[in-house]
C-alpha cells in the first residue's frame, strides 16, 4: 500500500527530476545546440563550388560577380578557402586565399594578377563588405563554435519547420556587430535565418538560406542565401551551383603560390 | 578501398549485381545500406584491392563508378524501424531518382580520407538513385578536365587622354591622345599542372612615336610539381611591399614610356624554379637577356630636352644585352611577419644617363645622352608586419657596381579605419620615409623624402577607389601630389583617373638654358617636372 508520505516523495521526485531537466541553463542549451549544428557540419573534407552573386541597390539596380570557391576542411582550426573571381572582366582572375582560424585573427592574401602582386589583407578587416556586397567578410568566413557565444531565447516554428532560436554574440570585440539571432532547425540543425544586430544594437541585415540539398549522406548546403540590409534596403543573393565534394584538394591547393597561379 | 558501382532501392537487386559484377571481373563485391534523403539505398561496392577496377567496371558498363573508403569493420547504421518504413516498391536498376543526392565525390577526385558511410539521416522520400549514371560535370574550373583546356582569349582596349597644364620645356603639346589593346590567352592542361599564358600589348600615341610600342607581356609556361614549380618564357615578376617606391623589385624592365611612375613592367624572358618548403618558398631565376629601358621621344611628355640615343647603349658586361643574369629570393612568413631577402647578380635595370658632345672646331655643337647599363651586384630586404589596424612595412637595399656600394631605405606603415564614420568605406593612412645613402648625387626622388597618403575604398558596387599621395623633399622643400582613382561603369568598363601635380618649386626659363639651370641646382631636383602636370583620364572596355 502506497502511504502518504511514499506519494509525497514521489511528488518531489518528479519535482527534482523535473529542475535537473531545466538545469541546463539558456547558456549551455544555446552552446549545446550550436556544438550540435557544427558537429552535423563536419566530414565534408574538401568542396568546389560555383557561385553568383547578385547585388540589388535600393532602386533595385543589379550588378553580377561570378566566383568560383575552393575550400578545405581542417579539422583542429577554421578552413582554408580559395575564392577566383570570374566577373565583373576588371577583376577577373582575382583571387582571395583565406586561412580562418577558430581563435584570432583570419589570415587573408589578395592576388592581383594585372599588377602580379599578392597582397596580405590586414586581418581587422572582418566588418568590411565583401566585394561591395552585403556579405561582410565575416558573414563569408567559416562559422566556428568558439567565434561567439550562445544564448538560447526560444523554439519556434520557422517557415512550417520547427526551429530553435538562439542568439550569438561575437567574441571579436571588431566584429561589426553586438549580436545575431539565429534560426536552426531542430531536424537537421541547418542555419535558416540569421538577424543581425549592429553595434547601435539596431537590426542591421537579415539573411535568409533556401533550397537545402544533401550531399554525401550528411551535409545540407543551401542553394540559395539571400542577406538584406534593412538600413540601406540593398541586399545580395548568393547562388550557389555544382557543389562538388571530396574532389581530392589538399594543403598545396591552398598556398601562395596556387593563389598566384590560379586564373 | 571500394568503389561504388550503383546503388538500388531493392535489397535483393543489389545482391544480384553483386554478384554479377563479382562474377565478371573477379573482384570482392559486397552490398552495403545506407539511409539517405532519397530513402534506403543498398550501395553495390567493389573491392579496390586489385588494380585498374575502375575500367574493369567500364568494359561491363559501369560507367562513373566513385571511390569510397569505409572500414570493414563499419556496419551500416540503418534501424530496422526504418527499413519497415520503406516498402519495397521502388525503381530498380539504372534508373536516376528524384535526386537531391547528387554531386557526389566523383571517381576523378580521389581521396585517401574517409568518406561518411553509412548515412545516418532519416529521409522519408524514397526512390532508387544510381548514381553511376550521372555523368562528372565538365565545369571544373580548377582541375581535372576542364573548361579553361580548352584556352580562350580575353582582350581589353583603353582609350586613355592625357592633359597637360602647360606645353613642356620643348613647346611640347599638352593634349596627348592614345589607345591601347592588351590580350591574354590561356590554357591549362595535365589537371591544371601545366598553364600556358599569352599576354601581347600594344599601343599607339597621337604625339609620341616613341610611346608607340609593343611588348609581349608574358609568354609562360608553367609546371606545377608537388615541391615545386618551375616557370619558362616571357615573364613579370613583382617584388616588394611598400607603397612610395620600390627599391627591391629589380626582375624586369620598367616600361618608362608607359607610365612615368614606373609601375609599367616589360615582359623579361628567364627561366624560374620555385622550390616549396616547409620553410618558405625558395625561387631560382635565370634571366635571359637584356630588356632596355625606352625613353619617351621629343613629342613625348615627360619631355627630356635632349635626345637620348637608346641605339648606342653602353653595356658593362661584354656579352651586353645578352649576358644571362641571375637572381634568388627567399620568402616566408611567421605568424603576422612576412620577410623577403633577395640577391641580384647582372645588370642593372636603371641605366646613367651619359652626355656626349658633338664638337665642330673644337667647340661642343650638341648634346645627346648615352644610357650607361652596369653589372650590379644588390641585396635586397622587405618584410611587413601586421599588428591589428596597423601594417609596418619595410624594403632596404645594397647595391654595388655603380659607382661605390650605397644603401637605400624606404620603412613605414599603413593604418586601415574600417567602416569609418560609420560608413561602409575603409580610410587607409599611408606615412613612409624615403632614404637614399648617395644623398645629392642620388636620384631626384627618395635621398631624405617623406611620403604622406591616404586611400579610400568605397566597397561599393562599382569598387570604386582613391588613393591620393604627397611626396615631400625634405631638402629642397618641393612637393610632388599624385592622384589614382578607379571606378567600375557596369560589367564592361572601368574608368580610371590620375594626375600629377608639382609644387613649391622654382621657375623654370623655358628652353634649353632653363633646364641646364635646374639640373645644376641642387634645391631643384623637381623643378625638370614643373610644367608636367597632368591629368589622365582612361576608359577601359573589356571585350
Amino acid at each position: 500500500m502506497i502511504g502518504k508520505n511514499n506519494v509525497l516523495s514521489l511528488c518531489f521526485i518528479c519535482i527534482v527530476v523535473a529542475t535537473m531537466a531545466s538545469a541546463e541553463t539558456a547558456d549551455e542549451k544555446g552552446l549545446a545546440i550550436a556544438i550540435e549544428a557544427d558537429l552535423r557540419d563536419q566530414g565534408w573534407i574538401d568542396n568546389m563550388v560555383e557561385l553568383q552573386m547578385i547585388l540589388r541597390n535600393a532602386k533595385g539596380n543589379e550588378s553580377k560577380r561570378q566566383l568560383r570557391l575552393r575550400s578545405l576542411e581542417v579539422p583542429e582550426d577554421g578552413d582554408k578557402s580559395l575564392t577566383i573571381f570570374d566577373t565583373p572582366r576588371d577583376i577577373k582572375g582575382t583571387g582571395l586565399l583565406t586561412f580562418s582560424h577558430k581563435q584570432g585573427d583570419d589570415d587573408q592574401w589578395l592576388n592581383l594578377p594585372a599588377l602580379k602582386r599578392v597582397k596580405r589583407i590586414a586581418s581587422k578587416n572582418k566588418s568590411g563588405p565583401f566585394v561591395g556586397s552585403e556579405f561582410a567578410f565575416e558573414d563569408l568566413s567559416s562559422q566556428e563554435v568558439e567565434k561567439y557565444t550562445y544564448q538560447w531565447l526560444r523554439d519556434e516554428n520557422y517557415e512550417g519547420q520547427a526551429a530553435y532560436v538562439i542568439e550569438r554574440r561575437p567574441i571579436d570585440r571588431n566584429s561589426g556587430y553586438t549580436r545575431q539571432e539565429v534560426w536552426i532547425d531542430k531536424e537537421h540543425y541547418r542555419l535558416l535565418k540569421v538577424d543581425y544586430y549592429d553595434r547601435k544594437q539596431s537590426l542591421l541585415k537579415t539573411l535568409k538560406s533556401s533550397g537545402f540539398k544533401l550531399y554525401l549522406d550528411k551535409i545540407w548546403r543551401p542553394e540559395k542565401m539571400s542577406m538584406y540590409n534593412h538600413q540601406t534596403r540593398k541586399s545580395t543573393d548568393l547562388l550557389w551551383r555544382e557543389y562538388r565534394f571530396n574532389t581530392g584538394l589538399t594543403d598545396k591547393d591552398f598556398t601562395r603560390n596556387s593563389l598566384q597561379r590560379a586564373r | 578501398m571500394y568503389w561504388s558501382a550503383g546503388s538500388y532501392s531493392k535489397q535483393d537487386s543489389a545482391h544480384r549485381e553483386a554478384a554479377r559484377i563479382a562474377d565478371a571481373i573477379n573482384a570482392e563485391t559486397r552490398v552495403q545500406a545506407a539511409l539517405t534523403k532519397a530513402g534506403l539505398i543498398h550501395r553495390v561496392l567493389v573491392s579496390a584491392s586489385q588494380p585498374d577496377v575502375k575500367s574493369a567496371l567500364e568494359n561491363i558498363g559501369i560507367k562513373g563508378a566513385w571511390r569510397v573508403r569505409i572500414e570493414t569493420s563499419a556496419q551500416p547504421v540503418v534501424d530496422n524501424s526504418e527499413l519497415a518504413k520503406i516498402p519495397d516498391d521502388a525503381p530498380s536498376h539504372g534508373q536516376p531518382g528524384q535526386l537531391e543526392v547528387t554531386q557526389y565525390s566523383l571517381e576523378n577526385a580521389v581521396t585517401g580520407r574517409s568518406t561518411p558511410l553509412p548515412a545516418t539521416n532519416t529521409m522519408t522520400a524514397k526512390s532508387s538513385y544510381n548514381p553511376a549514371s550521372l555523368s562528372p560535370d565538365n565545369s571544373n574550373f580548377f582541375s581535372g578536365p576542364s573548361v579553361q583546356n580548352k584556352g580562350r582569349w580575353r582582350s581589353d582596349i583603353g582609350f586613355e587622354h592625357r592633359a597637360f597644364q602647360n606645353p613642356g620645356l620643348l613647346n611640347t603639346e599638352k593634349n596627348h591622345p592614345s589607345v591601347s589593346l592588351q590580350s591574354e590567352y590561356y590554357r591549362t592542361w595535365n589537371d591544371g599542372d601545366d598553364i600556358f599564358a599569352f599576354v601581347p600589348f600594344v599601343r599607339f600615341d597621337g604625339q609620341d612615336k616613341r610611346r608607340s610600342h609593343a611588348d609581349i607581356r608574358e609568354l609562360t609556361w608553367v609546371h606545377v610539381a608537388d615541391s615545386y614549380e618551375l616557370r619558362s618564357g616571357i615573364r613579370k615578376v613583382f617584388w616588394g611591399v611598400t607603397e612610395s617606391q620600390h627599391l627591391v623589385d629589380v626582375i624586369n624592365q620598367t616600361d618608362a614610356v608607359e607610365n612615368p611612375d614606373g609601375e609599367e613592367k616589360l615582359g623579361q624572358p628567364m627561366i624560374n624554379l620555385s622550390w616549396l618548403r616547409s620553410w618558405g618558398v625558395v625561387d631560382i631565376y635565370w634571366l635571359m637577356g637584356f630588356r632596355e629601358r625606352n625613353f619617351s621621344g621629343r613629342q613625348g611628355r615627360p619631355g627630356f630636352p635632349f635626345q637620348i640615343e637608346t641605339d648606342d647603349a653602353v653595356y658593362e658586361s661584354s656579352a651586353g644585352q645578352y649576358r644571362g643574369d641571375f637572381a634568388i629570393r627567399w620568402v616566408h612568413s611567421i605568424g603576422d611577419l612576412e620577410f623577403g631577402l633577395s640577391h641580384f647578380s647582372g645588370t642593372g635595370r636603371e641605366p646613367t644617363l651619359v652626355p656626349r658632345f658633338t664638337r665642330a672646331n673644337g667647340i661642343p655643337e650638341s648634346v645627346v645622352l648615352i644610357p650607361h647599363y652596369n653589372i650590379i651586384e644588390q641585396t635586397g630586404i622587405d618584410s611587413q608586419y601586421f599588428l591589428g589596424d596597423w601594417t609596418f612595412k619595410a624594403e632596404a637595399i645594397s647595391r654595388g657596381g655603380q659607382g661605390i656600394r650605397y644603401e637605400a631605405a624606404t620603412v613605414g606603415f599603413e593604418k586601415t579605419l574600417v567602416g569609418i564614420a560609420g560608413s561602409r568605406g575603409d580610410l587607409g593612412l599611408i606615412a613612409e620615409y624615403l632614404y637614399d645613402g648617395r644623398g645629392a648625387s642620388g636620384p631626384a626622388l627618395g635621398q631624405d623624402d617623406i611620403a604622406l597618403g591616404v586611400r579610400y575604398s568605397f566597397n561599393d558596387a562599382a569598387a570604386t577607389t582613391a588613393l591620393l599621395v604627397t611626396l615631400i623633399d625634405r631638402e629642397s622643400h618641393e612637393y610632388l601630389t599624385t592622384l589614382e582613382a578607379s571606378s567600375r561603369l557596369g560589367e564592361r568598363l572601368k574608368i580610371t583617373i590620375e594626375a600629377s601635380l608639382v609644387s613649391n618649386t622654382r621657375r623654370v626659363t623655358p628652353g634649353l638654358l632653363g633646364f641646364l639651370e635646374v639640373l645644376s641646382d641642387p634645391h631643384a631636383d623637381l623643378a625638370f617636372l614643373r610644367n608636367e602636370d597632368f591629368i589622365k583620364l582612361e576608359l577601359i572596355w573589356y571585350l
